[in-house]
């Protein structure tokens, strides 16, 4: 994959560059360390209790749906560069992949799975 | 020099397909579940990677989006919704070691003969095409990559691919109804 | 347009893919703080004040003296507009000078590795953004190694640009949510999860209300995409087009964690949402990713539906084609439109109030999705519909 080279190159600069500025500012930088610079932010008060509770499970609902949704639009995409050749054919196949996922989506919707409380 | 590059660009379908074994290995043996969705983060981006050394350039922008960009976003969440120290207090994943020891021998099972039909089997050496000449009619099919995954997918795989949108409506339903309990 | 096909060897591609990635680089930060400059001046504005006016010297130099006399004379001085111009070098200079701090419970890794990973996914995304169709200059025949290969517009044309830079950009939100996670505080891990969540919400309006341009030239290509979308439109895509810009617009501004959508840093609630625990460099990482991602929103929105490097949006451009010099693709066009969008991004930050978050989410799962939906319906019909549109 000759064409993909250059990403790779990019990539590499992509990661010498956080890399580099990291060690620039490492060199000019202060450092005057305190116990209390380096205890959690709580607007100012004593910490109490951990940060990694139970949360919402609506967080993971959202990430269910997104998922579901990302996978139909990936296979949106490869329909949609050769609708033209798939001519009619394609567009009832596809018709029945997003009405069986449009139920999904009215059924989430009906619960209120889309009503963040 | 150039001959250098190009045994550097040979071999980085190895670099990658190690780094790849490296992330699986870190999401196996560390001890923190977030480092565990990290290592899988990177393994599979690794697996993006060596798909496009393999010129499967569609497979490997899907696998960023699908499993890079998706699945692993999912894990994270789910991961750090649940309260890891009580669930090791409580044991609850000692419960599932017989059904985790059952579904690595079924995945060994269907990975050896995978390999075994790509090994020894007749698809052994057949270069990158369409499972029929006319779908792959008027297609570069090394350069048009996701035209030609289309084409087999609409036209040569279309069950599949209708029944691949039931299991999505059942993944939304089951989560729904997951999370409606979970809150009851 | 597109020049032959130029034949290098492997050198002189890594060479030129490394001088591409350094010019991307420094693209990227020239308009980065331009932008921030920007935001304070025109921020500034829309709020009736001059911005930042205090880093020059208030009484030194003409300048001062200068502004002095009209303060005098009972004048808002003009020269004021720009006396905040140092800022750019002040802002970058306390990031760098800035001490780094990692609170103790910290997950240490991670609190390193996140930042770099947003910045790293937001610098990668340009792989696959042109700007410029062809060569935008030959070096000559004395430079070593690439003399008299064309330095192109873009770093590499794949086939599938669009897909690989919704992917890249899908890794992005690792940065904020394992940030989030690794700070071990309460409030960033809050506006981490709200920002997860928000921006994997908007990414399906996003990648939909792409569709539709996907679906209007059937090519993935970024060249060829923008091409087909400046030239090759009937008449009849142009409502389609723009609405789609609008959607794809509102939905950057999402995934882009910008107001009205900045849940993760809604300051009242949140402190500062994700970056809470973050100082000194580390926090300029996620400054840096942030305003980066939004020139490649706007990126993304200029070669789509402003139509890129050529002049007119939203598919108009074929009536203006042999127009000598507007009518020719110029990599200026390209920027002007995204300094344009960049002006829009702030613009409607001084505007628009902050939305609440279950207004946000329900904007992105009500209203977006079935929209693009029928967006892409439409598209549809169009390229059934008109005869005339190529097959790419």
């Amino acid at each position: 994959m000759r064409s993909y080279v250059p990403v790779l190159l990019l990539i590499l600069v992509a990661i010498a560059l956080p890399v580099v500025i990291w060690g620039i500012s490492r060199i000019v930088r202060p450092h005057i360390p305190s116990a209390s610079k380096y205890s959690t932010y709580e607007c100012g008060i004593k910490t109490t209790l951990e940060a990694r509770e139970k949360f919402s499970v609506r967080y993971y609902l959202v990430a269910v749906m997104f998922l579901v949704f990302d996978v139909e639009t990936v296979f949106l995409m490869p329909w949609a560069i050769q609708m033209k050749e798939l001519a009619i054919f394609g567009l009832i196949e596809m018709g029945i992949f997003l009405f069986l996922l449009l139920f999904g989506y009215g059924y989430i919707w009906s619960k209120g799975a889309l009503t963040w409380e | 020099m150039e001959n250098l590059l190009a045994f550097i660009g040979r071999n980085m379908f190895l670099v990658f397909g190690l780094m790849a074994v490296g992330g699986a290995v870190a999401l196996v043996f560390s001890k923190n579940a977030v480092h565990s969705v990290v290592g899988f983060l990177f393994s599979m981006l690794s697996v993006a990677a060596c798909y496009l050394c393999m010129s499967a350039e569609f497979l490997a922008v899907a696998q960023l989006l699908v499993y890079a960009g998706g699945i692993v976003v999912l894990f994270l969440f789910v991961v750090m919704l649940v309260e890891m120290t009580k669930f090791k207090e409580k044991g609850l994943f000692q419960v599932q070691t017989p059904y985790a020891v059952a579904a690595v021998i079924l995945g060994a099972v269907a990975f050896i003969g995978v390999f075994w039909s790509t090994w020894f089997g007749p698809s052994a050496a057949v270069p990158l095409t369409l499972s029929s000449p006319e779908l792959a009619e008027g297609l570069n099919v090394a350069s048009q990559n996701a035209e030609a995954v289309s084409r087999g997918l609409f036209a040569g795989y279309l069950l599949p691919f209708e029944i691949l949108s039931v299991i999505l409506l059942v993944a939304l339903v089951g989560a729904v109804t997951l999370a409606k309990k979970e809150r009851n | 347009m597109n020049a032959a096909p130029v034949t290098m060897t492997l050198l002189q591609t890594c060479v030129m893919a490394v001088l591409q990635a350094i010019c991307v680089v420094l693209f990227v930060f020239i308009i980065v703080p331009l932008t921030i400059y920007a935001e304070r001046k025109v921020l500034g504005f829309a709020q009736d004040r001059l911005g930042a006016t205090r880093i020059a010297g208030h009484r030194v130099g003409l300048t001062g003296w200068l502004n002095r006399g009209m303060w005098r004379m009972g004048k808002v001085p003009f020269l004021s507009y720009w006396r905040g111009l140092p800022m750019l070098v002040g802002d970058i200079a306390k990031l760098f000078l800035k001490e780094d701090i990692v609170p103790t419970k910290a997950d240490r890794a991670i609190f390193l590795v996140a930042p770099a990973l947003s910045l790293i996914a937001s610098v990668v995304v340009f792989a696959a953004v042109s700007f410029y169709p062809g060569a935008l200059f030959t070096f000559p025949k004395i430079v070593p190694i690439i003399g008299g290969l064309p330095f192109n517009g873009c770093i590499t044309d794949m086939n599938v640009g669009l897909l690989f830079i919704l992917g890249i950009a899908s890794v992005g939100v690792y940065g904020i949510v394992l940030g989030a996670w690794a700070s071990n505080s309460k409030y960033p891990l809050l506006g981490g999860l709200r920002s997860g969540a928000q921006i994997v919400s908007y990414e399906v309006p996003l990648t939909l209300s792409l569709l539709a341009p996907v679906v209007l030239t059937g090519t993935l290509n970024f060249n060829k995409m923008t091409l087909a979308l400046a030239t090759e439109m009937p008449l009849y895509a142009v409502p389609i087009l723009f609405v789609s810009f609008f959607v794809y617009f509102t939905c950057g501004f999402a995934e882009t964690n910008r107001m009205p959508f900045d849940m993760p840093e809604a300051e009242n609630e949140l402190v500062a949402g994700f970056h809470t625990e973050y100082s000194g460099m580390r926090f300029g990482f996620f400054y840096l990713a942030e305003y980066i991602n939004m020139v490649v929103v706007t990126a993304i929105a200029s070669a789509f539906f402003l139509g890129g490097p050529y002049l007119a949006p939203f598919g108009l451009h074929r009536y203006i084609m042999h127009v000598p010099f507007l009518g020719a693709p110029n990599g200026l066009w390209f920027v002007a439109k995204m300094i344009l969008l960049l002006f829009t991004f702030i613009w409607v930050r001084g505007t628009i109030p902050r939305y609440r978050y279950d207004q946000v989410m329900a904007v992105a799962w009500k209203y977006l999705i079935p929209f693009t939906l029928i967006l892409v319906l439409l598209a549809a019909m169009v390229r059934y519909a008109a005869p005339a549109l190529p097959v790419a």
